[in-house]
């Protein structure tokens, strides 16, 4: 790729699995820059950036290809190697007390994790722009119903919405990821709403709808390009979020079911083995947590915060 | 005469350029000296580095003395600056407005400005100081900057920058922004500062005929250098400097029926573009009303300059979004083409608005900040292929297609505005004061280009502006708004024997560049005849 064209995201997109592209970049995702389309461009210059993908993208297509790279079955108990450590052979991370090997749960986990994390931030961001911009152009009992119902989930404790959804509608992945979108969309809708009544005074809105714009028109070209930099670092932290909540939820035993690795799972059955030398059963999947959460953060970061202000 | 202030030599870099260099100039005690130039031309910078009020991060660098009663203020400490601002020098902004703190009211200003210098009882100096500015005390002490009028909150700030009887006042384009009648009460009060006050003022304005009016003296600023320094009639009637003639010629030009407009089309009898009846529009703000506008009817035809003149808060701009068909009257009529804009679907509605072009005065805030300048024309046109022929009509380079428009100066800014109305071919063109802000030479070429394009293709034009000059310049017919409603609609030759207050006002108050002599050769060889 000619360095010129590097202010447009476009190279490592293209060798990353659709699903994931569009969920760790959307809505801050790129097309090339099309007059009226979304004229935000990504940043690419800080190396960090491109660190942060390549780390995503080596996670998501390990993720995929997760039979290719390793033989064990990621729920075949081995009783023959117990308790392996690391750098055993047939066994690089090595294996928990039940003779699981834990590259294969991690690989297999990340499936699970990623799935649920991305899913339900495209959820979240998707459902709280939308109702963010109802909130915004809609009639004002409508913004009022939106912004009180935000508020008031807001205040209750997070844990609690998820515990009373998971126990009506039973442990499973689909359950993780609704309340996880549930329980974080109020962030991105108050966000957006305020952003988009504040731009929507803007002299240059009045400018495009002298040009005989409709308020769709209006509303994908000039309110929410602008609306893109803050929700992008909101967005960030919703698929950092619904990992934890989905190792939390794993973790009290109302996630994902346990004979599914996720990375929750692993470190709840680990809990037990923390303190007795088995340290690496909890270290890889908490630091697979922690990398994806971070490279997460840097991509986000990319979208210029100038973008969207007059300088 | 002493010389508060003595400026030798001062030079003035930004990173990457010199913008003053090697500039001198003294103000006298109990004078007004006008610094009068284009935008750009190092006016503001040479103001604050008086009192060196850099923005910090700009990287500004200064050379050269600046002597204040003796003392080089370019050499003193931070300390020893802060005594002298606000006490030996004081200094009003442009936007006055933004200039006061809005969650402060204006006498707590006052009291700040004078404890900051433990200099006295503030409330009596404050007082005094409101007294001198023409404000009655008991009416602004308690209020916030913006419950004022712009021409209040100008003399507050006048006040404020004046608590201390500073033996200088900087008066930085501080009417700018102002209609002509509320710039005259404005600058009547700079100039008794001066006057009765014994205050050296340091005026600046890029205006030459306020310069003319309110100043002693006048510098003008060229180059980075004073080109030109003498009392006010001099030089404005024996400029010496080649750029003076320039500046002059041009203002002067606004002064006049402008001689290209004799041979343009005149106003195609039929049916009107645009009418408004009875139209009423209010709006409605934080626990008050205002009608906006109240009744007014309007018919602007084909190939026909309208000039919309008026008072701050008389109902201007919003009677050009009314005729936008952008905003809903609460009463009355807006008639498109025959055809009642309000009656139509929201789909018609948007194709009458595509075909009317709409210029505002803050162009650069009319441009997604997002836009590259071919964006921002290019959305209008709804394709790219003529973006470089539109920019060339409006006489722009086409190759600043790619450039942002923050980046373009106030004119060009104008420009690339102009052209995004002309893309979908309007027949009539409403223009929201398009040249107020700009400098006389900048405003000349707009005012030229609109001129040009009315005579090349019959354009109509709808034409805001507070400036009767501009008015005379551009229009056919005046229309005077005050309070919402029209006071009167003449034709432009008309304008002098209006006898409405509002017109009368507006005429007194409208500084005039044109000599004794050139005055009386304009009115006998062109309004003569319509005299007698």
């Amino acid at each position: 790729m000619s360095a010129t064209d590097r202010s447009v995201v476009k190279g490592p997109d293209a060798e990353r699995p659709a699903v994931a592209r569009a969920a760790v970049e959307h809505p801050t995702a790129e097309r090339p820059a099309r007059p009226g389309f979304l004229a935000v461009r990504l940043r690419v210059r800080r190396p960090g950036v491109w660190a942060a993908g390549v780390v995503l993208a080596t996670l998501v297509l390990a993720a995929v290809f997760a039979p290719l790279l390793t033989s064990y079955d990621p729920i075949a108990t081995d009783t023959t190697a117990t308790g392996v450590a690391p750098g055993s052979p047939g066994h690089p991370l090595g294996t928990d007390l039940l003779g699981r090997d834990l590259l294969a749960r991690l690989l297999y986990g990340a499936r699970t994790s990623l799935l649920v994390g991305l899913a339900a931030a495209v959820i979240t961001v998707v459902g709280g722009l939308l109702l963010g911009g109802l909130a915004a152009a809609g009639p004002r009992w409508l913004d009022e119903l939106i912004s009180r119902i935000a508020d008031v989930l807001l205040s209750l404790p997070m844990l609690i919405v998820v515990l009373a959804l998971a126990a009506v509608m039973g442990p499973s992945l689909t359950t993780v990821i609704l309340a996880v979108a549930a329980t974080s969309w109020m962030p991105v809708a108050l966000v957006a709403r305020a952003e988009l009544i504040s731009q929507r005074e803007r002299l240059y809105v009045r400018a495009a709808h002298a040009l005989g714009l409709s308020r769709g028109e209006v509303l994908r070209r000039h309110l929410l390009p602008g609306a893109v930099p803050p929700i992008a670092s909101i967005a960030a932290f919703e698929v950092a979020h619904a990992i934890l909540t989905e190792s939390t939820l794993s973790f009290l035993g109302l996630g994902v079911p346990p004979n599914r690795p996720s990375w929750g799972n692993l470190l709840t059955e680990a809990q037990a083995h923390l303190l007795t030398g088995e340290w690496y059963t909890v270290a890889f999947p908490a630091a697979c947590v922690v990398v994806t959460i971070l490279a997460v953060n840097v991509l986000a970061s990319a979208v210029d915060r100038r973008e969207g202000r007059a300088w | 005469m002493v010389n508060v202030l003595e400026i030798n030599g001062l030079t003035v870099d930004v990173p990457g350029r010199r913008v003053v260099d090697g500039l001198s100039l003294a103000v006298p005690a109990g004078r007004v000296v006008a610094l009068v130039g284009p935008s750009g031309c190092g006016k503001s910078l040479t103001a604050r580095s008086v009192v060196r009020l850099h923005d910090p991060g700009a990287g500004v660098r200064l050379g050269g003395t600046i002597l204040l009663n003796g003392t080089d203020v370019l050499a003193l400490a931070r300390r020893e600056l802060r005594g002298i601002r606000g006490r030996g020098v004081g200094y009003a902004f442009q936007d006055a407005a933004a200039s006061l703190n809005p969650t402060v009211t204006i006498g707590r200003h006052l009291v700040e400005t004078v404890a900051a210098h433990d200099a006295g009882d503030p409330r009596t100096l404050g007082a005094a100081a409101l007294k001198r500015c023409g404000l009655p005390t008991e009416d602004v002490w308690d209020v916030r900057p913006y419950e004022l009028s712009g021409g209040q909150a100008q003399r507050a700030a006048l006040a404020v920058a004046t608590v201390l009887e500073p033996d200088l006042l900087i008066a930085d384009e501080v009417t700018t922004a102002l209609d002509p009648v509320t710039q005259a009460e404005v600058l009547d009060a700079v100039r008794a500062q001066a006057a009765e006050q014994g205050r050296a003022v340091l005026l600046i304005t890029h205006d030459l005929a306020v310069a003319g009016r309110w100043a002693d003296e006048i510098a003008v600023l060229s180059g980075g250098r004073v080109v030109e320094h003498g009392p006010s009639t001099a030089v404005l009637d024996a400029p010496r400097a080649e750029f003076t003639r320039t500046l002059v010629a041009a203002a002067r030009l606004a002064d006049r029926n402008d001689p290209d407009r004799n041979d343009s089309v005149s106003p195609v009898p039929g049916d009107p573009l645009l009418s408004l009846r009875g139209a009423r529009r209010v709006l409605k703000g934080r626990g008050r009303t205002t009608v906006a506008l109240n009744g007014v009817d309007l018919d602007v035809r084909p190939g026909e300059a309208v000039a919309v003149v008026g008072r701050s808060g008389s109902g201007k701009s919003t009677l050009v979004g009314t005729l936008a068909a952008l905003d809903r009257p609460v009463a009355g009529r807006v008639f498109a083409d025959g055809r009642d804009v309000w009656g139509l679907r929201e789909r018609e509605r948007r194709a009458l608005r595509r075909r009317g072009g709409l210029v505002f005065q803050d162009a650069l805030a009319s441009f997604d900040p997002r836009y590259t300048v071919a964006q921002v024309v290019a959305e209008a046109l709804r394709s790219r292929e003529s973006v470089d022929a539109l920019l060339e009509r409006v006489g722009l380079d086409p190759a600043m297609g790619e450039r942002r428009p923050a980046t373009l100066s106030g004119g060009e800014r104008q420009r690339v505005a102009i052209a995004r109305a002309l893309a979908a071919g309007p027949a009539v063109l409403l223009a929201d004061e398009p040249t107020t802000g700009l400098d006389v030479l900048a405003q000349e070429r707009i005012l030229a280009l609109l001129a040009g394009l009315r005579r090349d293709e019959g354009l109509a034009i709808v034409f805001v502006t507070h400036d009767l000059r501009v008015a005379r310049r551009i229009a056919d017919r005046v229309v005077v708004l005050a309070e919402g409603a029209v006071v009167e609609d003449v034709p432009v030759t008309g304008l002098d024997f209006a006898i409405h207050p509002e017109t009368r006002a507006l005429l007194a108050t409208t500084p005039l560049l044109a000599a004794a002599n050139e005055l009386d050769v304009a009115n006998g060889g062109q309004r003569a005849p319509h005299g007698s």
